[in-house]
């Protein structure tokens, strides 16, 4: 199982009690986000899927800087010490 | 107050009007709303306004007027291309030309929608991700607000944007990466430092800017809906804003037309939200590393794209694509029988118009408009492919013979 570090944004810190930098252990995102599930409530998990399952179009997950749609979506496995960021889909204008 | 809400455009659930622009409840991107109730805003009392963005205020997010940071963007003209419409193969084309706003592009108006926004809020500085445009803007009105400012921007963009951003006092950050690197970096900066990022933490409202770009035409053609708009395509936010303006003046009164078309133009190597509706697909694929003369549209992680999607698919328009070298003909076109110089970005309408005229999308008889963005002289270098070369003559009468063919 490896640990990774998780980041959330300010606006998004409501999902997770406040909390922004931690360590949480899991060999895919997926069970990453299920593992965040388990913690913060299964609200966590509604608010990043959608209901088949897949990451919301709302919502980049990044791993090491890279956004997963470029990897293997949910499936991507980790390593330890890998930084996962999750973050609003905002950018351009 | 004319602001009545932050509303989740996925959720509807309602938050004050303060620095936010997440929902809590679903993620979901947040939109302002207005006491439309409160607003009288009729055609006599904006044509007596001078000829800026803020003559339709009422329909801007901000409460007092104290808080107006202003360099005279907007009310550009608006310029009816004869020799172009004829070009192309239409009868009745215009030309939104916002190549001639303060830093030279429209990003002006969205700029000044937030920069004031966050003088409203008492925000210590401002900054911006940018891929050129949005940086000088956002510079330009933090000077003259007094206030710091901080632009993150792909190392590789155009020169002459680099140095305009500059030249006005802003802190500039060149990330080894890629826009969405920048825009990554920049997001980081807002919550960490709670600097006014104006596409990110301020979104809500500097997207409401770019409405005025709808407003404007509306008014300058003479209180008439244009029947069809091409606007180049990033990330998605100023289409969204464009349709979003159309409707607004449609509640209040101001135009009678409901449904007007509304075309996204993009640059191939760069296409996720027109790839997604030429493939009729509900999901944006990101484009991981950008490839396209048009930088200023070089958006591969496009945050407004499923919502552009949708806008353009209800609006009964197209999304169409063009590579470099009908991009290059397209600067050269509207130079040459218009006068106007835009940068690839602006071209990218106008190429884009040329090839729906020719798949016979758009009818001979439909009052078009093609939204022009961003000032040729921003990414001069890419209107060629080689520089071009000139023979240097003696300055002697007798070298005009060979030259001047009347």
């Amino acid at each position: 199982m490896s640990q990774v570090k998780i980041f959330i944004p300010l606006v998004m810190s409501s999902a997770t009690n406040g909390e922004r930098e931690f360590l949480i252990e899991g060999n895919t995102v997926k069970d990453i986000i299920k593992n965040l599930s388990e913690k913060y409530g299964k609200s966590f998990e509604n608010k990043i899927l959608d209901k088949s399952g897949n990451p919301k179009p709302i919502i980049n997950i990044y791993i090491n800087n890279e956004n997963i749609k470029f990897l293997n979506e949910l499936s991507t496995e980790l390593n330890d010490n890998d930084e996962i960021l999750f973050l609003p889909a905002v950018s351009g204008g | 107050m004319r602001v009545k809400s932050l509303q989740c455009r996925i959720c509807k659930k309602e938050f004050q009007a303060e620095l936010n622009y997440v929902c809590d409840e679903c993620f979901g991107p947040l939109d302002v709303i207005y006491n439309f109730d409160e607003i009288n805003l009729t055609k006599n009392i904006i044509s007596e306004r001078e000829k800026n963005l803020w003559r339709y205020n009422e329909l801007l997010p901000i409460e007092n007027k104290k808080n107006i940071v202003d360099i005279g963007a907007g009310y550009t003209p608006l310029h009816k291309a004869k020799k172009l419409a004829e070009k192309i193969g239409i009868k009745e084309l215009y030309i939104k030309n916002d190549t001639v706003n303060p830093s030279f592009s429209f990003k002006d108006r969205p700029a000044s929608i937030a920069v004031s926004k966050c003088q409203e809020l008492g925000i210590w500085a401002v900054g911006s991700p940018s891929t050129g445009n949005l940086a000088s803007a956002t510079a330009a009105h933090a000077a003259r607000a007094g206030i710091p400012c901080y632009i993150f921007i792909p190392y590789d963009i155009e020169s002459a944007k680099i140095s305009q951003a500059q030249i006005y006092g802003a802190h500039i950050i060149p990330v080894n990466g890629t826009y969405d690197d920048a825009n990554r970096l920049a997001s980081y900066a807002g919550d960490e430092y709670n600097i006014g990022i104006v596409n990110v933490n301020v979104r809500a409202y500097y997207v409401e800017g770019s409405k005025t770009l709808a407003f404007e035409v509306c008014e300058q053609l003479g209180w008439l809906a244009p029947e069809h708009v091409i606007v180049p395509t990033g990330s998605g936010a100023l289409l969204c804003a464009i349709q979003r303006g159309f409707r607004e003046f449609n509640k209040i009164g101001l135009i009678k037309e409901e449904k007007i078309k509304i075309s996204s133009a993009q640059p191939e190597g760069c296409s996720p939200i027109v790839d997604a509706i030429q493939n009729n697909s509900e999901m944006i694929k990101p484009v991981k590393k950008p490839n396209t003369i048009a930088k200023s549209l070089a958006i591969g992680e496009p945050g407004d794209g499923i919502f552009a999607v949708n806008t353009v698919k209800k609006s009964g328009g197209y999304g169409e694509k063009v590579n470099n070298d009908e991009i290059r003909e397209a600067i050269r076109l509207l130079a040459s029988t218009e006068g106007i110089f835009t940068e690839p970005g602006g071209a990218v309408s106008i190429a884009v118009l040329q090839k729906l005229v020719n798949q016979g999308k758009i009818n001979s008889d439909e009052r078009t408009v093609c939204y022009v963005t961003g000032n040729g002289l921003k990414a001069p270098e890419a209107a060629y492919i080689q520089p071009p070369k000139f023979s240097i003559v003696e300055p002697r009468r007798e070298v005009l013979q060979n030259i001047i063919r009347k």
